[in-house]
């Protein structure tokens, strides 16, 4: 299901791969799909009607086509926020029509020595898809079309796995096993769009469910590479599953970080904290939705996140989709 | 296409070509039995043009690579690296490559995140913040020191008649040498065909068979800069042909007969001008041959040493077609 879902393509914005993909994997629920794009699973509470809202983010990082220049050359913009370091000399394919290409910059030999020393500018980047001018490329690309990283799922080392969308997939794949049970409690099970550009889904999703409370499932930033020192590790592979007391965009409601700790010690399941109060979720919009929505945060530590290839642990994974299990079966006990 | 495809499926970074030279050997036995590797590595067939002391050309290409050699075993799965060959730093965070340890390790280089470089720190392209992150706690029982990684990103095509792969500099010159071969019905000369090594540490194995087959023409044939966004006036347009090299340390005669020749055949190509050293094997072979005449074809390919070289498949075929021609139309001075 993560090689699935990570080698799927939903560009933010340009969501429509991943949402049929999604959609075909529902394993029960009434489903909608709403009019920015979010799919929401409605599955009736056998004994209560108050509601919880549980939140991955359907979207990636990637890029769109804003011009074709005359040699056929493809200029773009990023859609979410992407580190120019890591895309140079990445493949690329571009638009449904999955249109090979390749970010490329010009040969070493020809850099000037000020440039051999830069990381590249993105402005001066362009996809070379093999066109010889601009209306060759035109046939094959619009302005408009979204440009996602290709890259191949695989698991590797000790116990990582690797491919693009990490950040959120492991959430769409951890919520997709939480749709195969029944709960006491209205659950709503929300694939939201457009977290990477400002969690643009997720706010109407929780406007129009209003539930009690909401678990948004992340893929969040480690730093534990090298070259950096332990106290700026943020989160760190191995080490279990990210309860994040705060982050750039909220403060998770107190009460579900201790219950989630709790659940987590009882279950002997390995969790850490977010050492560092960086990036934001959709969690961010959520809790400030309506009169407010208590709102909590459970999520997959992955280093080179919003690049070409994430890295993340399968126990991590594992550990993050028990937790939320467990969460929400336990959830009536803190409404 | 399926000749490229073969021809860059397999590693061969400078100093451990031997698996990429066993695919070359195979592919050339095709035209001939008489092969010979000799001490460094490189590859040499003969095909005979069964013509009493006919003239002897060799036309070789590279096949060596650029890639990384595996300088520390850190904590946590982490080994740091140094590039084999003139590298973009630019090109490696993020890159996927293979650790060729005991066994083949997948890895991916790892950079420092931009928010944690200090300032007056380098920004990101200085390989003392990158290493190759492996996952394996225990790495240093399967990586030593010493070990090579190869570069992941493979073969694909492009629209029409483009490609991209790691490795074009310097396989598409062999798939020039291998299509030339193809196409030669009654050479006029002794062909030497050769895979050299090493040409990305500073054309090694060139020397060797220069001195080894004593040619008395040879004609390199490798990669030169193709046009891009933002290249400089010193590239090459891709499809518009190979480009033939004018340069003091090539034979001008020759290099103008083969001009001539293209010219006659309707072969599209383009000039090269270098002033001095070309910076390829063909350097290599006129100071090691005694009296031979050199000549430098190449293909233009975008992005050079880079992962994702790009090239026109035309532009081989076309090459190949110049050689293919020479051979079998001989030398009018002899």
């Amino acid at each position: 299901m993560l090689k699935l879902l990570t080698e799927t393509d939903g560009v933010s914005g340009f969501c429509s791969p991943i949402r049929k993909v999604i959609l075909d994997n529902i394993p029960s629920g009434v489903v909608t799909v709403d009019a920015l794009g979010n799919i929401i699973v409605y599955k009736k509470g056998s004994s209560s009607d108050k509601k919880v809202m549980f939140c991955a983010h359907m979207d990636e990082v990637g890029f769109m086509v804003t011009d074709i220049n005359d040699k056929g050359y493809i200029k773009f913009t990023s859609c979410g926020g992407i580190d120019p370091r890591v895309i140079v000399s990445k493949r690329v394919r571009i638009g449904d029509n999955k249109v090979p290409g390749v970010i490329a910059v010009k040969a070493v030999h020809l850099q000037s020595g000020d440039e051999r020393k830069k990381a590249a500018d993105e402005e001066k980047l362009a996809v070379d898809i093999g066109a010889s001018n601009k209306e060759e490329a035109e046939k094959l690309v619009s302005v408009g079309d979204y440009i996602a990283f290709d890259t191949e799922f695989s698991y590797f080392g000790d116990d990582s796995m690797k491919g693009k969308a990490f950040d959120d997939r492991v959430g769409c794949a951890c919520l997709l096993k939480m749709l195969e049970k029944d709960y006491p409690y209205d659950f709503y099970g929300v694939f939201s769009t457009c977290e990477e550009i400002g969690g643009i889904g997720a706010r109407a999703a929780a406007a129009k469910i209003k539930p009690e409370m909401a678990l948004v499932l992340e893929g969040t930033t480690a730093s534990d590479v090298y070259g950096c020192e332990e106290r700026d590790f943020v989160t760190k592979l191995g080490n279990g599953v990210c309860i994040p007391v705060r982050d750039r965009s909220m403060i998770a409601n107190r009460k579900m970080v201790e219950f989630l700790k709790k659940c987590a010690s009882e279950a002997n399941i390995k969790w850490q904290y977010k050492y560092a109060a960086t990036g934001g979720t959709d969690g961010g919009s959520i809790h400030i939705t309506g009169e407010g929505i208590p709102t909590a945060i459970l999520a997959l530590p992955c280093r080179y996140i919003h690049s070409p290839v994430s890295v993340a642990s399968t126990g991590d994974y594992e550990a993050m989709v028990k937790l939320s299990l467990i969460f929400a079966e336990r959830a009536m006990e803190i409404i | 296409m399926e000749l490229l495809k073969k021809l860059t499926e397999v590693r061969g970074v400078s100093g451990h070509e031997s698996a990429a030279s066993a695919v070359f050997k195979e592919l050339l036995s095709e035209y001939t039995d008489d092969i010979k590797t000799d001490a460094p590595g490189n590859i040499t067939g003969k095909i005979s043009s069964g013509i009493e002391n006919a003239k002897k050309l060799l036309i070789e290409a590279h096949i060596d690579e650029l890639g990384l050699m595996i300088t520390g075993i850190e904590e946590r799965g982490f080994l740091t690296f140094t590039p084999i060959g003139g590298t973009d730093m630019k090109i490696l965070p993020g890159c996927e490559v293979t650790v060729h340890g005991k066994k083949d390790i997948y890895g991916i280089v790892g950079a420092k995140p931009p928010h944690l470089i200090k300032d007056g720190e380098d920004k990101g392209l200085n390989i003392n913040i990158m290493a190759i992150d492996t996952g394996i706690e225990n790495i240093s029982e399967v990586v030593s020191v010493g070990d090579i990684a190869t570069y992941n990103a493979g073969f694909e095509r492009l629209s029409g008649d483009f490609a991209v792969d790691r490795a074009f500099d310097d396989r598409a010159g062999l798939a020039v040498l291998l299509k030339a071969l193809s196409m030669i019905k009654n050479p006029k000369m002794d062909i030497y065909v050769s895979a050299t090594v090493g040409e990305e540490l500073g054309t090694r194995g060139a020397r060797c068979v220069a001195y080894d087959v004593n040619p008395d023409y040879s004609i390199s044939v490798d990669v030169t800069f193709g046009t891009s966004e933002g290249s400089s006036d010193k590239s090459f347009e891709l499809s518009k042909g190979p480009t033939i090299c004018i340069s003091p340390s090539l034979s001008f005669d020759f290099t103008k007969q083969l001009m001539a020749l293209a010219k006659e055949k309707e072969i599209p190509y383009q000039t090269e001008t270098e002033g001095g050293n070309t910076g390829t094997n063909a350097w290599a072979v006129a100071r090691n041959a005694d009296n031979c005449r050199c000549a430098l074809v190449s293909v233009p390919i975008r992005y050079m040493h880079s992962t994702c070289e790009v090239l026109n498949i035309k532009d081989i075929e076309n090459a190949a077609k110049l050689i293919a021609a020479f051979c079998e139309e001989g030398v009018l001075d002899a």
